[in-house]
């Protein structure tokens, strides 16, 4: 009886899985082995993040227009997992490798031996602290994160006085992206006689909300909120509207998702700078086309600071495809 | 001249688990105001044979009849139902529960809507509690957990009673009990003779079950190696049995 | 002479009671909150708590009734996304809405009864099944979502149901009052209840009395997997989005709720009403450090201690 149920088990189960999959659209993410270029694309976050599934979409159109071979990898938040991962590619010898400079150390000897191996390697989305001289990547392609601190707390200047407070929401306090953002933003703001603090929030959608509004109603003084990542920032429209602080309190942020566009044109998100994802991915992977094509030299490209608020959000809204603005 | 049908009849029952044989072609009766002593050494069959009776197991071959009639245990709530209770070594109760929920587990007094009747139920444990046994336990919201081994199996055997259920299977019930304990529970079981209740009490110690039961059944390796009256054995011969699987010395007497 | 006794007999009953203790410490973080947290006894700070509290708190509820029975269910979290996405997927082929909804139920269902089978049927330990489920089904949800956040249609009928408001207090957090209620009673009063408490607590004993085990214990699995989805669908209607990460770590969050609560880890005893007062308390203490003005690196550390501190007290109490 046991034996029977097991093999009904694994019958019902195959079933669903194929009618699963046939039933909804989805691409492998491999575009078909012709005669091309392999570039290993190595993501340090997890699947399902909407920013890096941008630049992972970013990666697959340029692939796609200029024939070439992608193949994608994840490496959640674990740096040991993100090393391994990239050794692996460094063996496999593709064409090219794209990867995230998530730590200052500890890509150095890999990237080294690449290099020395003749394999074109490219930093996208973060990028050692002391650029070109701290990595031989041959070129970073993103935003330069300290810069698009001081950009949006710039822009949010004009909402604040002298005196003011403003919170600053991240979902991981403690990772690079948020220190390096959270850091440009002070510079710029302590300047201007303007404290602030910053509130770990995690990714928890429900608890970001939670922290932020409990932090706004224990510090009713605090004039502006700025969220170092999309989901920081998404959610503190929702607070603001939730709390009524339409007008009273000030919210800009990073990245662009459905909700962010959303409250800015409604008026409860100022700005929002963009790191353009898509772009990093993109930019990054054609490279590869034009160093094979005709061998032209990488380029570093700094894609993040554009600043999108009331002024242009239509037609970033007005944008179809979901995952690319 | 009327002829009594037995209450317990097992016919041949044998149980195979894949190649290993761990009950063959085993029989006996029992009638409803004896007392059995299933005894054997470890290994012997013992439990397997209290699990098919009480609905647990299937045995591979065999029959069983009760009062009579020829009955397939499906499972244990079927052989509950048809008057058969089991007492386990480890606890048949659950520590973390209190004394009504215990005793009324599987068998809840409820309504139509299966909401349980608890006063109804607490009535009735204190019945139990302070009528049937007399091991000084006074509420029955008290938690099982704070009962000695004594206690606890002294209730089990309470709760029997109340369903009035026919066949009583005792597996190793004093086991984990101290000396004083276990006198107590011998004796408490005792008296179920006058309650019309058959027993089978599984044990491997014949020092408690030899002054009990009115009969025994020898198992060895799966096979049973003796079936007598008390009047009819000794002790020695019991273990004898027990641990030969035949008398070294004296002649098997029917 | 009468009236003293019977006052002392409800004394005693009300101090013996399971959940008292509980309770009173809940009481005990009110008060003292009230009292020296600037802002904390605000309607607006409340609101937070109580917006912030069902989510966690109806899949909490599930579990603890899983857990009295003896298991472990780790997957809630990917239930708590892969629901949701499963209506959503289903609303964007064409078919109607209502029955997407039903089937995302469903879903949930479905994926309960697949842990409880496995578990059951091979007694394989749930804790390991339910590690592999929890990856199946937010992988599953990833394919779903193809890792884009997706939005709730502009007319979901049911958003102002499942996370609107009644008066002024939040719609989701009467779901919350509402399942519990319906929990505790079938869990204290009916056969069922008394059922999953003998099944955690003594198994073999359960089993000799005829109680069918493995059958209880799929159909809690059944129950928690409704609810996992059931939440999933209150936080969409929250949020208005959903994004294919969510819920995860719900998990545990979700067990430190049940311990705190009194729930054993090892079966047999455990508490709705203790259920809901721990998430209470885990959202309260979040709250109060961060109106307090802690460092936010604190919270961890907080709850981390509360649960180790809880326990120990709960075992003392049972020497």
């Amino acid at each position: 009886m046991k034996k029977t149920s097991f093999w009904v088990l694994v019958l019902v189960l195959s079933i669903s899985m194929v009618a699963a999959f046939s039933l909804f659209d989805h691409r492998t993410g491999e575009v078909d082995a012709k005669e091309g270029i392999t570039v290993y694309f190595l993501v340090m976050g997890m699947a399902g993040d909407p920013y890096h599934e941008t630049i992972v979409k970013g990666a697959r159109k340029a692939a796609d227009m200029y024939d070439i071979n992608l193949k994608v990898f994840y490496g959640e938040a674990d740096i040991k997992t993100q090393v391994d991962q990239l050794e692996t590619a460094i063996v496999a010898a593709p064409d090219g490798i794209c990867f995230y400079l998530s730590d200052p150390e500890a890509f150095d000897e890999p990237v080294q031996r690449a290099v020395d191996a003749g394999i074109p390697i490219v930093a996208i989305s973060l990028d050692d602290p002391e650029g070109s001289a701290g990595n031989s990547r041959l070129a970073y392609v993103g935003p330069e994160l300290l810069e698009s601190g001081r950009v949006i707390a710039k822009r949010m200047l004009q909402y604040f006085e002298k005196g003011d407070h403003v919170l600053v929401t991240a979902e991981h306090a403690g990772m690079v992206y948020a220190t390096l953002r959270y850091q440009g933003i002070d510079e710029v703001l302590s300047a201007a006689g303007i404290t602030t603090e910053l509130l770990d929030c995690t990714h928890e959608r429900s608890e970001i909300i939670s922290r932020t509004s409990t932090y706004m109603i224990g510090n009713p003084e605090t004039k502006g909120i700025i969220g170092v990542g999309a989901l920081v920032t998404a959610d503190a429209g929702a607070v603001i509207k939730d709390l009524d602080l339409k007008d009273k309190v000030f919210v800009g942020g990073f990245d662009l998702n459905e909700d962010t566009l959303k409250w800015i044109k409604e008026g409860y998100i100022e700005a929002t700078v963009d790191a353009q994802p898509f772009l990093m991915g993109y930019l990054s992977v054609q490279q590869f086309y034009f160093y094979y094509w005709a061998g032209f030299s990488f380029m570093s490209i700094d894609t993040g600071t554009g600043i999108i608020d009331k002024e242009n959000v239509d037609k970033a809204l007005e944008f179809p495809e979901p995952l690319v603005r | 001249m009327h002829e009594e049908k037995a209450l317990l009849k097992i016919e041949n029952i044998s149980k195979n688990f894949n190649k290993f044989k761990a009950l063959e072609n085993v029989s006996f009766e029992l009638d409803s105001n004896e007392i059995m002593g299933l005894v054997g050494d470890n290994g012997a069959g013992k439990s397997t044979l209290i699990k098919i009776i009480s609905g647990l197991l299937k045995p591979s071959s065999g029959n069983i009849y009760i009062n009579g009639e020829k009955v397939i245990l499906k499972s244990s709530r079927h052989s509950i139902n048809l008057g058969i209770e089991t007492i386990h070594q480890e606890s048949s109760l659950v520590d973390t529960m209190n004394m009504y929920r215990n005793i009324f587990m599987g068998r809840e007094i409820t309504n139509a809507f299966g909401f349980m009747k608890k006063y109804k139920m607490i009535e009735e444990a204190n019945k139990i509690l302070n009528e049937k046994i007399s091991i000084g336990i006074q509420s029955s919201e008290q938690l099982v957990g704070n009962l000695s081994g004594g206690q606890k199996q002294a209730v089990a055997v309470a709760t029997a009673m109340y369903f009035k259920q026919k066949l009583l299977l005792l597996d190793e019930p004093t086991n984990a009990l101290s000396v004083k304990e276990a006198q107590q529970v011998l004796k408490f079981i005792s008296e179920l003779k006058k309650e019309n209740i058959g027993v089978i009490f599984v044990t491997h110690n014949i020092n408690h079950v030899y002054s009990l039961a009115d009969k025994f059944v020898i198992l060895n390796r799966g096979q049973k190696v003796g079936d007598f009256k008390k009047e009819n054995v000794t002790m020695e011969q019991l273990i004898e049995l027990i641990i030969y699987g035949k008398e070294k010395r004296i002649k098997k007497l029917q | 002479m009468d009236k003293n006794s019977n006052f002392k007999t409800i004394l005693r009953n009300i101090s013996s009671h399971k959940d008292t203790k509980i309770l009173l410490i809940l009481l005990g973080i009110l008060v003292f909150s009230s009292l020296f947290i600037r802002n904390f006894n605000t309607w607006r700070n409340l609101r937070v708590i109580l917006i912030n509290v069902p989510i966690v708190g109806i899949v909490g509820i599930g579990v603890t009734m899983l857990m009295i029975s003896g298991e472990f269910d780790l997957s809630v979290g990917s239930i708590v996304a892969f629901g949701p996405f499963v209506m959503l997927s289903l609303v964007n082929t064409g078919i109607p809405i209502y029955i997407s909804l039903i089937l995302s139920l469903l879903a949930g269902v479905f994926v309960g009864f697949l842990n409880g089978f496995i578990v059951t049927n091979w007694n394989i330990p749930s804790l390991i099944v339910t590690l592999g489920a929890a990856m199946i089904w937010r992988g599953a949800t990833l394919i779903l979502s193809q890792g884009s956040p997706s939005t709730i249609p502009k007319h979901f009928p049911l958003r102002k149901i499942l996370a609107g408001e009644l008066g002024k207090v939040p719609v989701q957090f009467i779901w919350f009052l509402l399942l519990a209620i319906i929990l505790w009673i079938i869990l204290e009063y009916s056969y069922y209840g008394n059922w999953v408490f003998a099944t955690g607590g003594n198994r073999m004993a359960a089993e000799a009395r005829g109680i069918n085990t493995s059958k209880i214990k799929i159909f809690n699995f059944m129950i928690v997997g409704l609810l996992s989805s059931f939440a999933g669908l209150v936080q969409l209607s929250q949020l208005g989005s959903i994004f294919p990460l969510q819920g995860s770590g719900m998990e545990l969050s979700a067990i430190a709720s049940v311990v705190i609560g009194g729930t054993l880890i090892s079966g047999g005893a455990g508490s709705i009403i203790g259920t809901f007062v721990g998430v209470l308390i885990i959202s309260i203490t979040n709250n109060v450090l961060i109106l307090a003005g802690a460092p936010g690196y604190w919270y961890q550390l907080f709850v981390g201690l509360i649960i180790i501190v809880v326990v120990i007290v709960y075992s003392l109490r049972r020497e």
